[in-house]
C-alpha cells in the first residue's frame, strides 16, 4: 500500500483515537447510567425513608395520645399534633416520589384513607378522653379498630417498602453490569490502542529510517550541490560583471553607430540635394550645348562666308599680281627707255646736258617704280602666304566647328547619361537617407534596448550576490540538516 | 571664342585708312609734291664731279654680268634693248649665242660669259641686249641687267688686273677703283676672234 508517512501516521493515530472515542463514549454511557442508576437508588432510599417516615409520624401520633390517655396531661399529645400537621406534607412528598410508578400511586390512595381513619379514629380516642374521660377513651380503644387500621397501613407500607427495595435490588445489578461494562470496554480499548499505535510506530520507524538515510544521502548531495552552485555563483558574479563592462562599451558603441548613422543620413541627404543640383545643373548643360550646337553651326556658316571671302581675296591679290607684274614690266620698259633717253643725250653732246638728267629722273622714276612694284610683289607674297594661312586656318575653323558640333552632341549625350547617372545616384542617396534614418531609429531601440540589458545586468548583479549569500546559507543548512539527520542514524 | 590678344577695332581703323586711300585714288599730297620737285631741283643743279676736278671724265653705259658690273664707253653704244625672242644660228661658236629681230634689222649677239667662262646663268625676261656700233659694223652683247649711264675718271683706271688671263685682257680697257670692268668696244666690234666663219 503506497501511503506518505503523515497518512500512516494520521492512520494510526486516527484509529488508535478512534478507538478511545469507542472506549470514551461507552464508557460515558456507561457512567452516565451508572449516575441515573444512582440518582435512582437514592431515589428509592427517599422513598423508603418517606414511607418510613410516614411510619414513624404514625406511631408518634398513635404514641402521644396513650400518655394524654392514661394522664390527660395535654403536653402529651404534642407528637401526636406535630405528626399530624406534618403526614399531609409526608404523604404529599411520597406521591411526588413516586409519580413514575403506578403500583405505588395506587398502594399510596389506598394508605391515605387508612391513616385519615386512623388519624381519625385517634381524634375520636383523643375527643373521648377529653370530653369523657378515661374510661370513655378506653372503650374506643379496645375496640380494636386503630389496631386494625395500624396493621392495614403496616401491611401496604412493607408491601411498598418491598417493592422499593425489589427496585433497588434490580438498579444495584444494572449498575454492576453496566460498570463491569465499561471495565471490559476500556481494558479493551487501550490494548488495541496500544497494539495499534505500536504497529503504527513500528511501519512508521521504519519508514522514517529508510526515508532518513535517503535524506542524508540527498542531505550529501545538497551539501556538494551547494558548493558547486556557489563556485557557479561566484563564476556567474564575475560573468555579470563582464557582462556589464561589454553592456558599456556596447552601449559606447551604439552611440558612435548612431553618430555614424546621423553622419550618414546627413550625408545622403547632402548627396540627394547635390543631385538634385547637378541634375538642374545638366539641364541647363543640356540646354547650352543645345545652343553650342546652334552656335557651332553658325560658327560654320560664318567660317564659310569666311572662305567665300578668303577666295575673293585670293583672286583679287591675284589680279594685284598681275597688274604689279605689268607695272614691273612698264618700269622695266622704263628703265631702258631711260638708258637709250641717256644714250642718245650723251651723243648730242651738249645739247642734250639737259635731257640726259631728265633720262637719269625717269630712271630713277623708273627704278623706284620698280623697286615698288617689287616691294608690292614681296607684300603680295607676304599677303598669299597669310592668306593660304587664313585659309588652312579656316579650313581648320571650318573643321572645328563641325567637330564642335560632333562633340557638342557627344558632350549633350554625355550631360544626358550623366544626368541620368545622377538621377540613380539621387534615388540612391534618397533610399540612403530613408535606410540610414531606419537606422537611427533602430539604433535608438538599440540603446533603449541597451540600457534596459544595462538595468538588468545590474539587477542581476545585485542578483547574484543575493545568489551567493544564498547559496551560503544554503550550504550551512546543508551542513545542520546533515547534523540533525545524522541524530536519526 | 572671342580672342582677347587681337585687337578688331584696330583691325577695322586699318581698313578704313586704306579705304579712305583707295578711294583717294594714291594720290601724293602736296607736301610730298612739293618735296619730290624740290629733290629733282637740287639734282638738277649739281655740278658733276669731274668738271668741279677738271679732270678727263668719260661716259660709259654700265651693266652685270653674272656678279661683276661692265661698262662700255657710250659713243660704242646704240641703244639698249629687251630681249624678245631669238633665234640660235647653227654652225656657229659656244658664244654666238645667236640672232635677234631689232625693229626689222638682224643683229648677232654674243655671250661674254662665255667668251670669258664666266659662270652662266639662266636666261631671264630681264636679259637685255646692249647693241654696239662703230663704223656700220652692229653687234649685241647679252647682258644680265643694265645699270644706266655713268661717269668714269680715266685717271681712276688701272690698266690691268693681275687676274686678268688671255682672250679677257684682249678685249679690256682696265679696271676702276669700283671693280667695274672697261670693255673696248672696238676690239670687241673688230675682234677677228668674233669672227665666224666656219663652214659645215
Amino acid at each position: 500500500m503506497k501511503l506518505s508517512i503523515g497518512a500512516k501516521i494520521g492512520g494510526g493515530f486516527a484509529m488508535a483515537l478512534a478507538m478511545f472515542v469507542v472506549v470514551g463514549a461507552v464508557t460515558y454511557r456507561n457512567t452516565a447510567k451508572s449516575i441515573e442508576t444512582n440518582a435512582w437508588v437514592e431515589h428509592t432510599h427517599s422513598t423508603l425513608e418517606k414511607i418510613s417516615e410516614i411510619l414513624s409520624l404514625l406511631k408518634d401520633a398513635e404514641t402521644g395520645p396513650r400518655g394524654y390517655l392514661i394522664t390527660g396531661r395535654e403536653s402529651y399529645l404534642e407528637p401526636y399534633q406535630s405528626a399530624v400537621a406534618q403526614i399531609p406534607a409526608s404523604i404529599r412528598t411520597l406521591k411526588q416520589l413516586t409519580e413514575d410508578n403506578p403500583n405505588q400511586q395506587r398502594r399510596i390512595e389506598a394508605l391515605e384513607p387508612l391513616i385519615a381513619k386512623k388519624l381519625g379514629e385517634l381524634q375520636v380516642t383523643i375527643d373521648a378522653r377529653k370530653n369523657r374521660g378515661f374510661e370513655a377513651a378506653a372503650r374506643v380503644v379496645e375496640t380494636d379498630k386503630g389496631k386494625t387500621f395500624m396493621d392495614d397501613i403496616r401491611k401496604i407500607a412493607g408491601d411498598m417498602g418491598e417493592e422499593e427495595r425489589g427496585l433497588l435490588k434490580k438498579r444495584a445489578q444494572e449498575a454492576e453490569s453496566s460498570a463491569r461494562g465499561t471495565t471490559v470496554s476500556i481494558v479493551g480499548g487501550v490494548l488495541g490502542a496500544i497494539a495499534l499505535l505500536g504497529l503504527t510506530g513500528f511501519i512508521i520507524t521504519g519508514n522514517i529510517t529508510r526515508i532518513t538515510k535517503e535524506i542524508q544521502e540527498a542531505v550529501g548531495v545538497l551539501a556538494s550541490t551547494a558548493v558547486q552552485l556557489a563556485a557557479a555563483t561566484a563564476q556567474s558574479a564575475a560573468t555579470v560583471s563582464e557582462i556589464a563592462a561589454s553592456v558599456g562599451q556596447t552601449t559606447v558603441t551604439v552611440e558612435e553607430v548612431k553618430q555614424t548613422a546621423h553622419v550618414s543620413n546627413q550625408k545622403a541627404r547632402g548627396v540627394a540635394d547635390a543631385a538634385q543640383k547637378v541634375a538642374e545643373i545638366s539641364r541647363d548643360g543640356k540646354k547650352s550645348v543645345a545652343e553650342a550646337i546652334a552656335r557651332m553651326g553658325k560658327i560654320g556658316g560664318q567660317v564659310e562666308t569666311i572662305a567665300q571671302s578668303m577666295a575673293r581675296l585670293s583672286e583679287q591679290s591675284q589680279n594685284i599680281g598681275e597688274i604689279v607684274a605689268t607695272v614691273g614690266d612698264l618700269a622695266e620698259q622704263s628703265n631702258l627707255l631711260a638708258v637709250n633717253a641717256a644714250i642718245e643725250a650723251a651723243k648730242a653732246g651738249e645739247h642734250g646736258r639737259g635731257f640726259v638728267i631728265v633720262a637719269q629722273e625717269v630712271k630713277s622714276l623708273a627704278e623706284q617704280s620698280k623697286a615698288a612694284a617689287g616691294q608690292v610683289r614681296s607684300i603680295l607674297a607676304e599677303t598669299q602666304k597669310a592668306m593660304s594661312a587664313a585659309v588652312m586656318a579656316t579650313e581648320q575653323g571650318s573643321k572645328a566647328a563641325a567637330g564642335g558640333v560632333e562633340q557638342s552632341d557627344a558632350a549633350g549625350k554625355s550631360i544626358a547619361a550623366l544626368a541620368e547617372s545622377v538621377a540613380e545616384a539621387a534615388s540612391a542617396a534618397t533610399q540612403i537617407a530613408a535606410s540610414s534614418q531606419q537606422q537611427l531609429v533602430g539604433m535608438d531601440q538599440l540603446a533603449q534596448a541597451m540600457g534596459n540589458i544595462k538595468t538588468a545586468t545590474t539587477q542581476n548583479a545585485a542578483g547574484s550576490k543575493q545568489t551567493e549569500a544564498s547559496t551560503k546559507e544554503l550550504e550551512k543548512l546543508g551542513r545542520r540538516l546533515k547534523e540533525l539527520v545524522e541524530q536519526y542514524v | 571664342m572671342r580672342s582677347a590678344s587681337f585687337d578688331w577695332n584696330e583691325l577695322r581703323r586699318r581698313l578704313n585708312a586704306f579705304q579712305q586711300l583707295v578711294e583717294s585714288g594714291g594720290a601724293l599730297s602736296d607736301e610730298q609734291k612739293k618735296s619730290i620737285l624740290r629733290e629733282r631741283a637740287k639734282a638738277l643743279a649739281r655740278v658733276p664731279e669731274a668738271e668741279v676736278h677738271g679732270e678727263k671724265r668719260l661716259e660709259a653705259l654700265k651693266f652685270q654680268l653674272a656678279a661683276e658690273t661692265y661698262a662700255v664707253e657710250l659713243g660704242f653704244v646704240g641703244e639698249v634693248y629687251a630681249m624678245k625672242g631669238f633665234t640660235i644660228v647653227p654652225c656657229t661658236p659656244g658664244h654666238i649665242f645667236g640672232v635677234v629681230n631689232v625693229r626689222g634689222r638682224l643683229l648677232s649677239v654674243i655671250d661674254i660669259k662665255k667668251l670669258f667662262g664666266l659662270p652662266r646663268g639662266g636666261l631671264t625676261d630681264q636679259n637685255k641686249v646692249v647693241v654696239l656700233h662703230h663704223d656700220g659694223v652692229e653687234l649685241g652683247l647679252l647682258a644680265d641687267a643694265v645699270i644706266g649711264v655713268g661717269l668714269i675718271l680715266e685717271n681712276d683706271l688701272q690698266s690691268s688686273l693681275p687676274t686678268f688671263t688671255g682672250i679677257q685682257t684682249e678685249y679690256f680697257r682696265g679696271v676702276t677703283k669700283e671693280r667695274t670692268i672697261i670693255l673696248d668696244g672696238e676690239k670687241l666690234l673688230k675682234g677677228t676672234g668674233l669672227v665666224v666663219n666656219e663652214e659645215v
